[in-house]
C-alpha cells in the first residue's frame, strides 16, 4: 500500500489540533492527576461558538480567538471551585471529579445538540493553496500547524522555567513533598484548569477554522486528548503535540484503508491497550 | 414475600390492564430494574463504576434482533443472548478485571463506544446507523411476561448476593483488593465471575428488548443514554443496598417520563445533572444519605 502524501499530510494537520487541544488536557491530567471528560466537549463547543460568531462576519478572527481564550480561562478559573481540587488525591475525590466531568460533558452535549443541530464550521476563511511539489498545502492548516507548535514550545518553557510551571510538574511527579513544602495545590489545581480550558477555547477556533465538527464528536475526542496525554508524556507538551501527529496520520492510514469513519477506532484501541499499564502506575 | 406477590400478580393480569401508556412504563421499569440490579453487581459491590455495562445489553438486543429475523421464535432469540453475553464477558475480563479505579471506567466506557461504533459501521451485520427492523414483531404480552420473570430473578440473584460468601468476597474487593488477597479471596476469579454474572442479566435483558419495540439502531442499543441509564439509577439510589437500586430506577425513569410529558426531551441533560449530583453530594446514593441522617 502506497501512502497518498495528501492523506499524510491531511493526518498531519488533524493531528496537530489534536496535539494543540491535548496540550491543555495533559496540563490538567498532570497538574490534578484527573481525567476530565468534558475536555473534549468543551473544545467542539468552542469551535462550534466560533464558527457562529465568525458566521455573521465583521468581526476579525485574532480579536474572536483572544477574546474567546480570555473567556476560557475565566471558565477554567470560576467555574471548577476549590472544592474540586481540595485536599489529597483519594480515589473517592478522583471518581467524584471522574463523575462530575462526566455529568457536565452529557449536559454539554445535549445543550450543545440545540444550539447547533449540524455541524459547524468556520471554513470561509480559505487563502489560495501553497504547492509542494505536486501536493497542495493550505495555508490555513500550514498556519495552524505552526500555531500549534509555538503553543506548545511556549508552554514548555513555562513548565521548564516558571515557578507555577515547576509547581505542576513536581506535583505531578510526587505529592507528598509538595505537600510538605507548603505549595497550595487548590490554587494548583484551579490554575491548571483555568490555562487548560484557555487551551481548549484556543484550539477550538484553531479546530473551527480547518474543520467541520459536531458536538456528538466530544467523548471520542476527550478520549483521543487522553491517549495523547499517556502517549505523548504527562506535562510534556511538545511530546503531546508530536503524538498528536502521529495518531493523526494514524487515523489517516486507517480511513485510506477501511474508511473514515473507523478512524475514532484507532484511540479507543490505543487506550484499552495504555490503560492496564498506565493503571499501575498512576492515581486517577 | 411483597415483590413475589405483586410479581405473580402483574404475571397473571399481563400488560394489557394498565393501558398502552401504562404498559410501556411498566416494561421500561422491569427493563431498567433489571439492568440496576444487574449493574449494582460489579458497580456497587465490586465498587466499580462500570460505565461499559451497556455494552452487553447493546449485545444482547442485536443477538435477538438478528436471531428473530433469520426466523427464530421470539423467545429463543431472548434466551440466546445469555450466552453470547456470557462470551463477550469472557472477552472484556482481561481487558477489566485487572483495572481499579478510573482506568477501569475509562476502559468500559472505551468499549462501549468501541461497539457503538462496529454496530453503526458493520452494516451488513448490523443495518449500520438505519439499524434493523423486526420482521416478525411479538406484541408486548410475551415479552412482558418474561422481562417480569428476568426482573423476579433478578432481585432474587442481587439479594442472594447481598448475603453470600462471594458476595462477601466481592465487597472485600471493593474495599481493599491487596487486603482481600491477603485475608485469601481470589480477587481476579471473583470480579471475573461478577462480571459474567451481570453482563449475562444485561444481555438477558437486551434480549427482549427488541420485540415491543420492532426496530433497533446502535443508539437504542449501545448510545450514552441507554447505557448510562443504570449507572445514574444505581448512584442516585445507592450502591450494594437492597433497595437503592430499584429505588434509583424509579427516581430517574419517573423524572425523565415527568419532563417528558412536559414537553422537555432532556434525558442526557438529566443524566449529566443526576451524575454531578451523584459525584457532589451523593456519593454512596441518597439511601445512604438519608440513612446517615
Amino acid at each position: 500500500m502506497i501512502l497518498d502524501p495528501r492523506i499524510f499530510l491531511g493526518g498531519l494537520f488533524l493531528g496537530s489540533l489534536y496535539g494543540t487541544a491535548a496540550v491543555g488536557f495533559q496540563l490538567i491530567l498532570g497538574a490534578t492527576g484527573r481525567v476530565h471528560l468534558t475536555f473534549g466537549h468543551l473544545w467542539i463547543v468552542w469551535a462550534l461558538g466560533f464558527s457562529s460568531v465568525t458566521a455573521h462576519g465583521a468581526i476579525r478572527l485574532i480579536a474572536v480567538l483572544t477574546a474567546m481564550t480570555a473567556c476560557g480561562w475565566a471558565a477554567g478559573w470560576l467555574l471548577h471551585p476549590g472544592i474540586l481540587f481540595r485536599g489529597r488525591l483519594t480515589e473517592e475525590r478522583a471518581r467524584s471529579f471522574f463523575l462530575v466531568t462526566l455529568g457536565a460533558a452529557l449536559i454539554l452535549e445535549h445543550v450543545g445538540g440545540r444550539f447547533w443541530p449540524l455541524p459547524g464550521t468556520a471554513l470561509a476563511w480559505a487563502p489560495a493553496p501553497l504547492f509542494l511539489g505536486r501536493v497542495a498545502v493550505p495555508p490555513a492548516k500550514l498556519g495552524l500547524l505552526a500555531s500549534g507548535l509555538c503553543l506548545a514550545v511556549g508552554f514548555q518553557l513555562y513548565l521548564r522555567r516558571s515557578r507555577w510551571g515547576r509547581a505542576f510538574v513536581a506535583w505531578d511527579l510526587g505529592r507528598e513533598p509538595v505537600w510538605l513544602v507548603g505549595v497550595d495545590t487548590a490554587a494548583l489545581g484551579r490554575r491548571a484548569v483555568a490555562l487548560g480550558v484557555a487551551v481548549s477555547a484556543l484550539a477550538g477556533g484553531f479546530l473551527a477554522l480547518s474543520y467541520t465538527v459536531s458536538i456528538q464528536e466530544g467523548m471520542a475526542m476527550t478520549i483521543r486528548l487522553l491517549v495523547l496525554a499517556v502517549l505523548g508524556g504527562t506535562l510534556s507538551p511538545l511530546g503531546v503535540l508530536g503524538a498528536g501527529m502521529g495518531l493523526g496520520v494514524g487515523e489517516a492510514l486507517l480511513g485510506q484503508v477501511l474508511g473514515l469513519r473507523w478512524s475514532p477506532a484507532l484511540g479507543y484501541v490505543l487506550l484499552l491497550a495504555i490503560l492496564p499499564v498506565m493503571g499501575r502506575r498512576r492515581t486517577w | 414475600m411483597l415483590p413475589t406477590a405483586a410479581g405473580a400478580m402483574l404475571a397473571v393480569l399481563g400488560p394489557e390492564w394498565m393501558g398502552p401508556y401504562g404498559a410501556m412504563i411498566a416494561w421500561t421499569l422491569l427493563l431498567q430494574g433489571t439492568l440496576a440490579l444487574s449493574y449494582d453487581v460489579l458497580g456497587g459491590l465490586g465498587g466499580e463504576l462500570h460505565l461499559g455495562h451497556g455494552v452487553f445489553f447493546g449485545i444482547g438486543v442485536y443477538t435477538s434482533a438478528l436471531l428473530a429475523n433469520s426466523g427464530a421464535p421470539w423467545w429463543v432469540a431472548a434466551l440466546a443472548a445469555g450466552p453470547v453475553g456470557a462470551a463477550a464477558a469472557m472477552i472484556c475480563i482481561p481487558l477489566l478485571v485487572p483495572l481499579r479505579g478510573v482506568p477501569f471506567a475509562m476502559a468500559s466506557l472505551v468499549i462501549l463506544l468501541f461497539c457503538g461504533l462496529l454496530a453503526r459501521n458493520l452494516e451488513a451485520l448490523t443495518g449500520g446507523t438505519a439499524g434493523i427492523s423486526l420482521s416478525f414483531p411479538s406484541g408486548m404480552e410475551g415479552p412482558f411476561r418474561w422481562a417480569l420473570v428476568l426482573f423476579m430473578a433478578g432481585i432474587r440473584v442481587h439479594e442472594g448476593l447481598l448475603d453470600s460468601a462471594f458476595g462477601r468476597a466481592l465487597r472485600a474487593t471493593a474495599a481493599d483488593r491487596e487486603a482481600a488477597v491477603c485475608a485469601g479471596v481470589p480477587a481476579g476469579s471473583v470480579r471475573g465471575r461478577a462480571l459474567m454474572l451481570s453482563a449475562v442479566l444485561a444481555a438477558l435483558a437486551g434480549g427482549i428488548y427488541p420485540f415491543p419495540m420492532a426496530y433497533v439502531s446502535p443508539q437504542s442499543a449501545f448510545g450514552l443514554e441507554v447505557a448510562l441509564a443504570p449507572v445514574v439509577a444505581v448512584l442516585l439510589g445507592g450502591p450494594a443496598s437492597r433497595w437503592g437500586p430499584l429505588l434509583g430506577v424509579v427516581l430517574y425513569i419517573g423524572l425523565q417520563e415527568w419532563l417528558w410529558t412536559r414537553g422537555w426531551d432532556a434525558s442526557l441533560a438529566l443524566m449529566g445533572a443526576g451524575l454531578m449530583a451523584a459525584g457532589l453530594f451523593f456519593p454512596r446514593g441518597v439511601v445512604a444519605r438519608i440513612a446517615l441522617r
